[in-house]
Protein backbone atom coordinates (compact mmCIF):
# COMPACT_ATOMS: atom_id res chain seq x y z
CA UNK A 1 0.00 0.00 0.00
CA UNK A 2 3.28 2.46 0.58
CA UNK A 3 2.96 2.83 -3.50
CA UNK A 4 -0.26 4.99 -3.20
CA UNK A 5 -0.16 8.67 -3.77
CA UNK A 6 1.53 10.75 -1.80
CA UNK A 7 -0.68 13.62 -0.62
CA UNK A 8 0.07 17.33 -0.62
CA UNK A 9 -1.73 20.32 0.83
CA UNK A 10 -0.43 23.70 -0.40
CA UNK A 11 -1.78 26.60 0.67
CA UNK A 12 -3.77 28.70 -1.98
CA UNK A 13 -2.03 31.84 -2.94
CA UNK A 14 1.74 33.21 -3.78
CA UNK A 15 2.89 31.22 -0.86
CA UNK A 16 1.76 27.81 -2.45
CA UNK A 17 3.21 28.88 -5.90
CA UNK A 18 6.39 29.16 -4.71
CA UNK A 19 6.20 26.13 -2.41
CA UNK A 20 5.01 24.59 -5.57
CA UNK A 21 7.84 25.24 -7.38
CA UNK A 22 10.06 24.05 -4.81
CA UNK A 23 8.45 20.71 -5.31
CA UNK A 24 9.16 20.94 -8.85
CA UNK A 25 12.10 21.61 -8.52
CA UNK A 26 13.04 18.68 -6.61
CA UNK A 27 11.62 16.44 -8.97
CA UNK A 28 8.05 16.19 -7.65
CA UNK A 29 6.48 18.06 -10.75
CA UNK A 30 2.70 17.72 -11.42
CA UNK A 31 2.05 20.70 -14.86
CA UNK A 32 -1.19 20.65 -14.33
CA UNK A 33 -1.33 22.73 -10.73
CA UNK A 34 -0.48 25.76 -12.06
CA UNK A 35 -2.86 25.58 -14.81
CA UNK A 36 -6.02 28.25 -14.81
CA UNK A 37 -8.42 26.04 -13.42
CA UNK A 38 -11.25 25.92 -10.96
CA UNK A 39 -9.75 22.11 -9.91
CA UNK A 40 -8.57 21.85 -6.40
CA UNK A 41 -6.87 18.15 -7.22
CA UNK A 42 -4.29 17.52 -9.51
CA UNK A 43 -2.48 14.43 -9.55
CA UNK A 44 0.72 13.44 -11.37
CA UNK A 45 0.98 9.36 -12.30
CA UNK A 46 4.52 8.72 -12.29
CA UNK A 47 5.36 10.58 -9.39
CA UNK A 48 2.29 9.35 -7.97
CA UNK A 49 1.76 12.99 -5.91
CA UNK A 50 -1.35 13.96 -5.67
CA UNK A 51 -1.22 18.32 -4.88
CA UNK A 52 -4.68 19.99 -3.57
CA UNK A 53 -4.99 23.78 -2.70
CA UNK A 54 -6.51 24.29 0.56
CA UNK A 55 -6.93 27.93 2.54
CA UNK A 56 -3.84 28.51 4.16
CA UNK A 57 -5.04 28.72 7.72
CA UNK A 58 -6.46 24.98 6.85
CA UNK A 59 -3.48 23.27 5.48
CA UNK A 60 -2.42 21.87 9.19
CA UNK A 61 -6.25 20.78 9.71
CA UNK A 62 -5.63 18.61 6.62
CA UNK A 63 -1.98 16.97 7.33
CA UNK A 64 -3.54 16.38 11.17
CA UNK A 65 -6.36 14.67 10.67
CA UNK A 66 -4.33 12.76 7.83
CA UNK A 67 -6.46 13.64 5.20
CA UNK A 68 -3.18 14.82 4.03
CA UNK A 69 0.22 13.23 4.14
CA UNK A 70 2.50 16.55 4.08
CA UNK A 71 1.45 20.02 3.97
CA UNK A 72 3.65 23.54 3.46
CA UNK A 73 2.31 26.19 6.00
CA UNK A 74 3.54 29.14 7.60
CA UNK A 75 5.67 29.03 10.72
CA UNK A 76 2.48 31.51 12.29
CA UNK A 77 -0.06 29.05 11.69
CA UNK A 78 1.95 26.27 13.49
CA UNK A 79 2.68 28.16 16.27
CA UNK A 80 -0.95 29.73 16.99
CA UNK A 81 -2.73 26.45 16.11
CA UNK A 82 -0.19 24.08 17.89
CA UNK A 83 -1.27 20.76 15.56
CA UNK A 84 -0.14 17.56 16.55
CA UNK A 85 2.17 17.61 13.34
CA UNK A 86 6.25 16.53 12.47
CA UNK A 87 7.93 19.84 11.15
CA UNK A 88 10.27 18.98 8.68
CA UNK A 89 11.80 22.13 7.06
CA UNK A 90 12.41 25.24 7.15
CA UNK A 91 11.64 25.97 3.56
CA UNK A 92 13.03 29.43 3.40
CA UNK A 93 10.16 31.41 1.50
CA UNK A 94 7.51 33.34 2.66
CA UNK A 95 9.61 35.22 5.41
CA UNK A 96 7.98 37.98 7.53
CA UNK A 97 7.70 38.79 11.31
CA UNK A 98 5.43 38.58 13.93
CA UNK A 99 5.59 42.10 15.26
CA UNK A 100 4.36 44.72 17.16
CA UNK A 101 2.94 47.84 15.97
CA UNK A 102 1.03 50.33 16.80
CA UNK A 103 0.18 54.17 15.97
CA UNK A 104 3.20 57.07 15.43
CA UNK A 105 3.89 58.62 19.32
CA UNK A 106 2.42 55.48 21.04
CA UNK A 107 3.19 55.06 24.50
CA UNK A 108 2.71 52.10 26.72
CA UNK A 109 -0.06 53.36 29.82
CA UNK A 110 0.78 50.49 32.12
CA UNK A 111 -2.28 51.39 34.53
CA UNK A 112 -4.38 49.56 32.54
CA UNK A 113 -4.68 46.34 29.82
CA UNK A 114 -3.23 46.97 26.80
CA UNK A 115 -6.32 46.20 24.03
CA UNK A 116 -3.98 44.21 21.38
CA UNK A 117 -6.10 43.58 18.52
CA UNK A 118 -4.56 40.12 16.23
CA UNK A 119 -5.67 37.47 14.02
CA UNK A 120 -3.01 35.42 16.43
CA UNK A 121 -4.28 35.44 19.88
CA UNK A 122 -2.58 32.69 21.06
CA UNK A 123 1.16 34.18 20.10
CA UNK A 124 0.08 37.41 21.62
CA UNK A 125 -1.16 35.95 24.76
CA UNK A 126 2.26 33.86 24.99
CA UNK A 127 4.38 37.07 23.77
CA UNK A 128 2.47 39.33 26.61
CA UNK A 129 2.65 36.93 29.28
CA UNK A 130 6.39 36.34 28.72
CA UNK A 131 6.78 39.68 29.50
CA UNK A 132 4.07 39.77 32.37
CA UNK A 133 2.28 42.67 30.70
CA UNK A 134 -1.82 42.38 30.94
CA UNK A 135 -3.68 42.61 28.03
CA UNK A 136 -7.32 42.19 26.10
CA UNK A 137 -6.87 40.69 23.71
CA UNK A 138 -9.25 41.58 20.21
CA UNK A 139 -9.82 38.91 18.18
CA UNK A 140 -10.11 40.03 14.55
CA UNK A 141 -10.21 38.12 10.91
CA UNK A 142 -8.73 40.96 8.56
CA UNK A 143 -7.82 44.44 8.27
CA UNK A 144 -5.59 44.11 11.16
CA UNK A 145 -4.23 47.93 11.26
CA UNK A 146 -7.95 49.47 11.21
CA UNK A 147 -8.02 48.73 14.89
CA UNK A 148 -5.84 51.46 16.64
CA UNK A 149 -6.79 53.47 13.85
CA UNK A 150 -10.29 53.58 15.00
CA UNK A 151 -9.30 53.33 18.32
CA UNK A 152 -10.70 49.45 18.57
CA UNK A 153 -7.16 48.78 20.06
CA UNK A 154 -3.98 50.51 21.51
CA UNK A 155 -1.45 48.20 18.92
CA UNK A 156 -1.74 44.87 16.85
CA UNK A 157 0.05 41.99 16.72
CA UNK A 158 0.42 40.96 13.01
CA UNK A 159 2.81 39.49 10.51
CA UNK A 160 4.65 42.06 8.60
CA UNK A 161 6.08 41.50 5.17
CA UNK A 162 7.43 44.84 3.59
CA UNK A 163 5.95 47.33 6.42
CA UNK A 164 4.10 49.09 3.57
CA UNK A 165 0.62 47.65 4.56
CA UNK A 166 1.70 49.74 7.92
CA UNK A 167 3.23 52.92 6.45
CA UNK A 168 0.24 53.72 4.49
CA UNK A 169 -1.89 52.96 7.68
CA UNK A 170 0.47 55.60 9.44
CA UNK A 171 1.43 52.80 11.72
CA UNK A 172 5.10 51.72 13.09
CA UNK A 173 6.97 48.50 13.70
CA UNK A 174 7.09 48.37 17.48
CA UNK A 175 9.07 44.72 18.09
CA UNK A 176 9.78 41.72 16.81
CA UNK A 177 8.27 39.17 18.32
CA UNK A 178 9.39 36.03 16.14
CA UNK A 179 10.64 35.29 12.49
CA UNK A 180 8.04 33.84 10.15
CA UNK A 181 8.57 31.29 6.96
CA UNK A 182 7.06 28.12 5.59
CA UNK A 183 7.23 24.91 6.56
CA UNK A 184 7.25 21.29 5.27
CA UNK A 185 5.11 19.77 7.30
CA UNK A 186 3.53 15.80 7.68
CA UNK A 187 1.12 13.85 9.67
CA UNK A 188 2.66 11.81 12.17
CA UNK A 189 0.88 8.43 11.35
CA UNK A 190 1.57 8.57 7.80
CA UNK A 191 5.09 9.69 8.23
CA UNK A 192 5.40 6.30 10.15
CA UNK A 193 4.19 3.95 6.96
CA UNK A 194 5.97 6.19 4.41
CA UNK A 195 9.08 7.06 5.95
CA UNK A 196 11.46 6.29 3.20
CA UNK A 197 9.12 8.35 0.59
CA UNK A 198 9.03 11.31 2.93
CA UNK A 199 12.44 11.22 3.70
CA UNK A 200 13.36 11.36 0.14
CA UNK A 201 11.07 14.32 -0.92
CA UNK A 202 12.10 16.12 2.67
CA UNK A 203 16.03 15.79 1.42
CA UNK A 204 15.37 16.15 -2.13
CA UNK A 205 13.59 19.65 -0.86
CA UNK A 206 16.00 20.30 1.57
CA UNK A 207 18.60 21.05 -1.34
CA UNK A 208 16.72 23.04 -3.53
CA UNK A 209 16.21 25.53 -0.68
CA UNK A 210 20.02 25.69 0.03
CA UNK A 211 20.30 26.17 -3.86
CA UNK A 212 18.42 28.46 -3.75
CA UNK A 213 19.77 30.27 -0.86
CA UNK A 214 22.99 30.40 -2.36
CA UNK A 215 21.37 31.82 -5.79
CA UNK A 216 19.85 34.68 -3.60
CA UNK B 1 -10.83 -8.74 8.00
CA UNK B 2 -14.28 -11.09 9.11
CA UNK B 3 -16.16 -9.76 12.27
CA UNK B 4 -19.74 -10.53 13.03
CA UNK B 5 -22.45 -8.79 11.25
CA UNK B 6 -24.22 -8.15 14.82
CA UNK B 7 -20.88 -6.03 16.48
CA UNK B 8 -19.32 -3.14 15.45
CA UNK B 9 -15.60 -2.68 14.37
CA UNK B 10 -14.95 -1.35 17.74
CA UNK B 11 -16.83 -4.13 19.86
CA UNK B 12 -15.68 -6.77 18.17
CA UNK B 13 -11.93 -5.76 18.71
CA UNK B 14 -12.59 -4.71 22.49
CA UNK B 15 -14.34 -8.28 23.08
CA UNK B 16 -11.03 -9.78 20.99
CA UNK B 17 -8.56 -7.88 22.97
CA UNK B 18 -9.88 -9.03 26.24
CA UNK B 19 -9.66 -12.88 24.97
CA UNK B 20 -6.35 -12.16 24.27
CA UNK B 21 -5.20 -10.57 27.74
CA UNK B 22 -7.68 -13.34 29.53
CA UNK B 23 -5.27 -15.78 27.71
CA UNK B 24 -1.75 -14.62 29.06
CA UNK B 25 -3.25 -14.23 32.18
CA UNK B 26 -4.19 -10.49 32.57
CA UNK B 27 -7.71 -10.23 34.91
CA UNK B 28 -10.53 -8.10 34.20
CA UNK B 29 -10.75 -5.16 36.15
CA UNK B 30 -14.04 -3.32 36.04
CA UNK B 31 -14.91 -0.08 37.70
CA UNK B 32 -18.81 0.81 37.91
CA UNK B 33 -18.46 3.23 40.25
CA UNK B 34 -17.43 6.72 40.43
CA UNK B 35 -14.31 8.40 42.04
CA UNK B 36 -13.68 11.34 43.96
CA UNK B 37 -12.80 14.37 42.09
CA UNK B 38 -10.42 14.81 44.72
CA UNK B 39 -8.28 12.12 43.11
CA UNK B 40 -7.66 13.11 39.85
CA UNK B 41 -7.22 16.57 41.78
CA UNK B 42 -4.15 15.16 43.14
CA UNK B 43 -2.76 13.67 40.68
CA UNK B 44 -3.45 16.48 37.98
CA UNK B 45 0.06 16.12 36.39
CA UNK B 46 -0.96 12.52 35.61
CA UNK B 47 -3.89 13.61 33.40
CA UNK B 48 -3.31 13.36 29.75
CA UNK B 49 -5.88 16.58 30.28
CA UNK B 50 -7.00 18.36 33.92
CA UNK B 51 -10.63 19.12 32.24
CA UNK B 52 -12.45 16.76 34.23
CA UNK B 53 -16.41 16.42 33.90
CA UNK B 54 -17.80 16.25 37.50
CA UNK B 55 -21.17 15.86 39.34
CA UNK B 56 -22.21 16.44 43.02
CA UNK B 57 -23.24 12.72 44.04
CA UNK B 58 -26.22 11.53 46.15
CA UNK B 59 -24.11 12.17 49.20
CA UNK B 60 -23.03 15.36 48.46
CA UNK B 61 -19.75 14.63 47.73
CA UNK B 62 -18.19 16.18 44.48
CA UNK B 63 -17.34 12.99 42.18
CA UNK B 64 -16.06 12.40 38.57
CA UNK B 65 -16.25 10.80 35.19
CA UNK B 66 -13.51 9.18 34.93
CA UNK B 67 -11.05 10.72 32.60
CA UNK B 68 -8.21 7.68 33.26
CA UNK B 69 -8.52 3.93 33.87
CA UNK B 70 -4.67 3.66 35.10
CA UNK B 71 -5.14 6.33 38.12
CA UNK B 72 -8.01 4.29 39.69
CA UNK B 73 -6.05 0.86 39.10
CA UNK B 74 -2.57 2.29 40.79
CA UNK B 75 -4.83 3.40 43.33
CA UNK B 76 -6.18 0.18 44.04
CA UNK B 77 -2.87 -1.70 43.99
CA UNK B 78 -1.93 -2.78 47.35
CA UNK B 79 2.24 -2.67 46.90
CA UNK B 80 2.38 -6.45 47.09
CA UNK B 81 3.47 -9.01 44.30
CA UNK B 82 2.59 -8.42 40.94
CA UNK B 83 -0.63 -7.44 39.50
CA UNK B 84 -1.63 -7.97 36.04
CA UNK B 85 -5.09 -6.44 35.01
CA UNK B 86 -6.81 -5.49 32.01
CA UNK B 87 -9.71 -3.24 30.96
CA UNK B 88 -12.52 -1.97 28.71
CA UNK B 89 -14.18 0.97 30.08
CA UNK B 90 -15.31 4.24 28.70
CA UNK B 91 -13.36 7.22 29.65
CA UNK B 92 -14.54 10.66 29.66
CA UNK B 93 -12.69 13.83 28.20
CA UNK B 94 -12.98 17.08 26.46
CA UNK B 95 -13.19 17.51 22.83
CA UNK B 96 -13.48 20.31 20.01
CA UNK B 97 -17.54 20.33 20.78
CA UNK B 98 -17.82 19.24 24.74
CA UNK B 99 -16.73 16.20 26.79
CA UNK B 100 -17.27 12.63 24.95
CA UNK B 101 -17.09 9.37 25.99
CA UNK B 102 -14.59 7.59 24.51
CA UNK B 103 -13.78 3.89 24.79
CA UNK B 104 -10.85 1.98 26.02
CA UNK B 105 -9.33 -1.26 26.18
CA UNK B 106 -6.10 -1.75 27.92
CA UNK B 107 -3.90 -3.62 30.61
CA UNK B 108 -1.91 -2.65 33.42
CA UNK B 109 1.52 -4.70 34.96
CA UNK B 110 2.34 -3.44 38.21
CA UNK B 111 5.16 -4.57 40.79
CA UNK B 112 8.70 -5.54 40.35
CA UNK B 113 9.10 -4.98 36.86
CA UNK B 114 12.29 -6.55 34.57
CA UNK B 115 13.07 -6.65 31.03
CA UNK B 116 10.40 -10.52 30.34
CA UNK B 117 7.24 -8.73 32.14
CA UNK B 118 8.16 -5.21 30.10
CA UNK B 119 8.71 -7.87 26.44
CA UNK B 120 5.50 -9.45 27.47
CA UNK B 121 3.14 -6.16 27.12
CA UNK B 122 4.60 -5.38 24.44
CA UNK B 123 3.94 -8.42 22.58
CA UNK B 124 0.45 -7.68 23.95
CA UNK B 125 0.31 -4.59 22.19
CA UNK B 126 2.05 -6.20 19.13
CA UNK B 127 -0.43 -8.55 19.24
CA UNK B 128 -3.56 -6.04 20.14
CA UNK B 129 -2.34 -3.76 17.10
CA UNK B 130 -2.39 -6.95 14.64
CA UNK B 131 -5.99 -7.71 15.61
CA UNK B 132 -6.97 -4.48 14.30
CA UNK B 133 -5.35 -4.46 11.34
CA UNK B 134 -2.76 -6.25 9.31
CA UNK B 135 -0.92 -2.84 8.76
CA UNK B 136 0.56 -1.81 11.96
CA UNK B 137 3.62 -0.52 13.24
CA UNK B 138 4.80 -0.21 17.28
CA UNK B 139 6.72 2.35 17.87
CA UNK B 140 8.97 2.42 20.98
CA UNK B 141 11.52 4.83 22.76
CA UNK B 142 13.16 4.46 26.50
CA UNK B 143 12.85 8.18 27.76
CA UNK B 144 15.71 8.13 30.14
CA UNK B 145 17.57 7.32 27.10
CA UNK B 146 17.28 11.15 25.56
CA UNK B 147 16.41 12.72 28.66
CA UNK B 148 19.95 12.15 29.69
CA UNK B 149 21.53 14.00 26.94
CA UNK B 150 19.32 16.44 27.21
CA UNK B 151 19.95 17.13 31.07
CA UNK B 152 23.62 16.36 30.80
CA UNK B 153 23.79 19.46 28.28
CA UNK B 154 21.40 21.95 28.70
CA UNK B 155 19.89 23.53 31.93
CA UNK B 156 15.89 21.89 32.84
CA UNK B 157 14.09 24.85 30.48
CA UNK B 158 16.28 24.68 27.19
CA UNK B 159 15.94 20.68 28.25
CA UNK B 160 12.43 21.03 27.91
CA UNK B 161 12.23 23.33 24.60
CA UNK B 162 14.69 20.68 23.05
CA UNK B 163 12.19 17.77 23.80
CA UNK B 164 9.48 19.74 22.65
CA UNK B 165 11.36 20.21 18.71
CA UNK B 166 12.25 16.41 18.77
CA UNK B 167 8.82 15.47 19.47
CA UNK B 168 7.97 17.40 16.26
CA UNK B 169 10.84 16.42 14.42
CA UNK B 170 12.24 19.91 13.91
CA UNK B 171 15.79 20.00 12.98
CA UNK B 172 15.91 23.82 12.47
CA UNK B 173 14.43 24.35 15.89
CA UNK B 174 16.52 21.94 17.59
CA UNK B 175 19.55 23.85 15.67
CA UNK B 176 18.15 26.92 16.88
CA UNK B 177 17.79 25.82 20.77
CA UNK B 178 21.61 24.00 20.65
CA UNK B 179 23.49 27.16 18.92
CA UNK B 180 21.24 29.24 22.11
CA UNK B 181 22.27 27.40 24.75
CA UNK B 182 26.09 27.11 22.84
CA UNK B 183 26.05 23.35 22.20
CA UNK B 184 28.38 22.23 20.29
CA UNK B 185 28.23 20.22 16.76
CA UNK B 186 29.06 17.45 17.62
CA UNK B 187 25.84 16.98 20.49
CA UNK B 188 23.82 19.28 18.22
CA UNK B 189 24.39 16.54 15.40
CA UNK B 190 22.87 13.65 17.87
CA UNK B 191 19.79 15.18 18.60
CA UNK B 192 19.02 15.58 15.30
CA UNK B 193 19.60 11.84 14.67
CA UNK B 194 17.60 11.51 17.24
CA UNK B 195 14.67 13.67 15.43
CA UNK B 196 15.41 12.14 12.31
CA UNK B 197 15.98 8.18 12.58
CA UNK B 198 13.31 5.87 12.20
CA UNK B 199 13.78 2.30 11.31
CA UNK B 200 13.22 -1.27 12.70
CA UNK B 201 14.20 -1.93 16.32
CA UNK B 202 17.47 -3.89 15.89
CA UNK B 203 18.93 -1.32 13.39
CA UNK B 204 18.13 1.39 15.26
CA UNK B 205 19.62 -0.41 18.76
CA UNK B 206 23.10 -0.37 16.26
CA UNK B 207 22.50 3.33 15.67
CA UNK B 208 21.90 4.25 19.23
CA UNK B 209 25.56 3.02 20.49
CA UNK B 210 27.27 5.50 18.66
CA UNK B 211 24.90 8.34 20.49
CA UNK B 212 25.68 6.93 24.36
CA UNK B 213 27.64 10.04 25.98
CA UNK B 214 26.79 9.34 29.59
CA UNK B 215 25.88 6.72 31.83
CA UNK B 216 22.63 6.95 31.91
CA UNK B 217 22.27 6.51 28.42
CA UNK B 218 24.42 3.51 28.35
CA UNK B 219 21.79 2.08 31.22
CA UNK B 220 18.30 3.30 29.39
CA UNK B 221 19.83 2.10 26.06
CA UNK B 222 20.74 -1.43 28.20
CA UNK B 223 17.14 -1.95 29.24
CA UNK B 224 15.46 -0.86 25.68
CA UNK B 225 17.88 -3.96 24.22
CA UNK B 226 16.72 -6.18 26.83
CA UNK B 227 13.21 -5.83 26.17
CA UNK B 228 13.73 -5.74 22.51
CA UNK B 229 15.06 -9.04 23.05
CA UNK B 230 12.33 -10.53 24.74
CA UNK B 231 9.90 -8.97 22.44
CA UNK B 232 11.53 -10.78 19.28
CA UNK B 233 10.90 -13.91 20.69
CA UNK B 234 7.67 -13.55 21.37
CA UNK B 235 7.43 -11.72 17.79
CA UNK B 236 10.17 -12.53 15.53
CA UNK B 237 8.72 -10.88 12.70
CA UNK B 238 7.34 -8.18 14.79
CA UNK B 239 7.16 -4.39 13.06
CA UNK B 240 8.84 -3.23 15.68
CA UNK B 241 10.83 0.27 14.95
CA UNK B 242 11.80 2.71 17.41
CA UNK B 243 11.49 5.98 17.38
CA UNK B 244 13.52 8.46 19.55
CA UNK B 245 11.64 11.83 18.95
CA UNK B 246 8.80 10.47 21.13
CA UNK B 247 10.14 11.83 24.70
CA UNK B 248 7.98 14.90 25.52
CA UNK B 249 6.13 13.12 28.17
CA UNK B 250 8.67 12.76 30.82
CA UNK B 251 6.67 13.70 34.00
CA UNK B 252 4.15 10.77 33.04
CA UNK B 253 6.47 7.98 31.86
CA UNK B 254 9.82 6.87 33.34
CA UNK B 255 11.23 4.50 31.19
CA UNK B 256 10.04 2.72 28.23
CA UNK B 257 7.24 4.43 25.59
CA UNK B 258 5.65 2.89 22.76
CA UNK B 259 2.71 3.92 20.58
CA UNK B 260 0.85 1.74 17.95
CA UNK B 261 -0.11 2.50 14.60
CA UNK B 262 -2.71 1.14 12.22
CA UNK B 263 -2.41 2.18 8.83
CA UNK B 264 -5.70 3.80 7.29
CA UNK B 265 -6.11 5.49 11.01
CA UNK B 266 -4.16 9.21 10.98
CA UNK B 267 -3.64 9.37 15.37
CA UNK B 268 -2.11 6.73 17.37
CA UNK B 269 -4.33 3.98 17.78
CA UNK B 270 -2.38 2.75 21.13
CA UNK B 271 -0.45 4.33 23.63
CA UNK B 272 1.55 3.52 26.73
CA UNK B 273 5.02 2.76 28.57
CA UNK B 274 6.42 2.51 32.44
CA UNK B 275 5.01 5.05 34.59
CA UNK B 276 7.02 4.27 37.35
CA UNK B 277 6.53 8.28 38.66
CA UNK B 278 2.54 7.70 39.30
CA UNK B 279 3.19 4.89 42.01
CA UNK B 280 6.10 7.18 43.79
CA UNK B 281 3.81 10.27 43.81
CA UNK B 282 0.62 7.71 45.52
CA UNK B 283 3.45 6.54 47.93
CA UNK B 284 3.60 3.06 46.93
CA UNK B 285 6.91 0.87 46.30
CA UNK B 286 7.16 -0.81 42.77
CA UNK B 287 7.19 -0.31 38.78
CA UNK B 288 3.94 -0.38 36.90
CA UNK B 289 4.12 -0.66 32.82
CA UNK B 290 0.40 -0.50 30.74
CA UNK B 291 -0.98 0.21 27.71
CA UNK B 292 -4.84 1.83 26.11
CA UNK B 293 -6.25 1.14 22.64
CA UNK B 294 -8.25 3.79 22.02
CA UNK B 295 -11.43 1.82 20.60
CA UNK B 296 -13.09 5.19 19.31
CA UNK B 297 -10.61 5.89 16.34
CA UNK B 298 -11.85 2.33 14.60
CA UNK B 299 -14.59 4.18 12.95
CA UNK B 300 -12.02 5.92 10.84
CA UNK B 301 -10.85 2.67 9.23
CA UNK B 302 -12.60 2.51 5.11
CA UNK B 303 -13.65 -1.05 6.14
CA UNK B 304 -16.33 0.60 8.74
CA UNK B 305 -17.13 2.76 6.77
CA UNK B 306 -17.90 0.59 3.81
CA UNK B 307 -20.06 -1.44 5.89
CA UNK B 308 -23.41 -2.45 4.59
CA UNK B 309 -26.79 -1.87 6.09
CA UNK B 310 -27.89 -5.69 4.84
CA UNK B 311 -27.23 -8.85 2.65
CA UNK B 312 -30.13 -8.55 1.22
CA UNK B 313 -32.74 -5.31 0.47
CA UNK B 314 -36.33 -7.03 0.22
CA UNK B 315 -38.77 -4.48 -1.82
CA UNK B 316 -42.38 -5.20 -0.47
CA UNK B 317 -45.59 -3.83 -2.78
CA UNK B 318 -49.12 -3.54 -1.67
CA UNK B 319 -50.31 -6.31 -4.32
CA UNK B 320 -47.96 -8.88 -2.31
CA UNK B 321 -49.02 -11.87 -0.50
CA UNK B 322 -47.60 -11.14 3.35
CA UNK B 323 -47.45 -14.83 3.66
CA UNK B 324 -45.01 -14.90 0.99
CA UNK B 325 -43.05 -12.00 2.07
CA UNK B 326 -42.78 -13.07 5.65
CA UNK B 327 -41.54 -17.13 4.12
CA UNK B 328 -38.93 -15.38 1.78
CA UNK B 329 -37.62 -13.70 5.31
CA UNK B 330 -37.38 -16.93 7.06
CA UNK B 331 -35.80 -18.66 4.25
CA UNK B 332 -32.99 -16.29 3.93
CA UNK B 333 -32.48 -15.46 7.64
CA UNK B 334 -32.23 -18.97 7.55
CA UNK B 335 -29.08 -18.83 5.47
CA UNK B 336 -27.31 -16.87 7.69
CA UNK B 337 -27.64 -13.33 6.01
CA UNK B 338 -30.00 -10.38 7.06
CA UNK B 339 -32.91 -9.01 5.79
CA UNK B 340 -34.33 -5.75 5.29
CA UNK B 341 -37.44 -5.14 4.19
CA UNK B 342 -38.60 -1.90 2.85
CA UNK B 343 -41.27 -0.52 0.38
CA UNK B 344 -38.82 1.89 -1.41
CA UNK B 345 -34.89 1.76 -2.22
CA UNK B 346 -34.26 4.34 -0.17
CA UNK B 347 -30.74 5.33 1.41
CA UNK B 348 -29.80 1.64 2.41
CA UNK B 349 -26.57 0.50 1.86
CA UNK B 350 -27.58 -3.75 0.73
CA UNK B 351 -25.89 -6.67 -0.90
CA UNK B 352 -28.21 -7.95 -3.63
CA UNK B 353 -32.13 -6.61 -3.90
CA UNK B 354 -34.44 -9.07 -4.08
CA UNK B 355 -38.91 -9.05 -4.62
CA UNK B 356 -41.31 -10.90 -4.47
CA UNK B 357 -42.44 -11.86 -8.00
CA UNK B 358 -45.03 -14.36 -8.69
CA UNK B 359 -45.53 -15.66 -5.23
CA UNK B 360 -41.86 -16.70 -5.18
CA UNK B 361 -38.14 -14.74 -3.78
CA UNK B 362 -36.64 -13.15 -6.64
CA UNK B 363 -33.07 -11.91 -6.03
CA UNK B 364 -31.02 -9.97 -8.61
CA UNK B 365 -27.51 -10.02 -8.91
Amino acid sequence: MNDRYLNIALPKGRLGEKAYGLLAKAGYECPSVLEESRKLIFEDEGNKVRYFWVKPSDVAVYVERGSADMGIVGSDTILEMEPSIYELLDLNIGKCTMSVAGPKGFTDDRSRALRVATKYPNITRDYYDGLGRDIDVIKLNGSIELAPILALSDVIVDIVETGNTLRENGLIKYTDIMDISARLIANKVSYKFLYGRMTELMKALENVVKEEAIKA
Amino acid sequence: MEFNQNLRKDEYIQLKLREIYRKYGYLPYRMGRFEEYELYMRNRNFLRNDRILTFTDTDGKLRAMKPDITLSIVRDYDGTGLQKLCYSESVFRPGNSGFRQIEQSGLECIGKLDPYLEGEVLMLAVKSLKTIGEGYLLDISHVGFVSALADQYLDSIFSMDILKELARKNADGIRKICAEAGIDKEITDIFIRMSASYGPAEEMLDIMKDMVRNSDMEKALKELSDTVKILREFEPDGKIMIDLSMADDRNYYSGLIFRGMTEGIPEYVLSGGRYDNLLKRMGKEGNAIGFAVYLDLLGDMDECRARKDCDILLIRKDTDDSKDIVKAVDELIAKGLSVRVEKELGNIKYGKKAEIKDGALKIYE
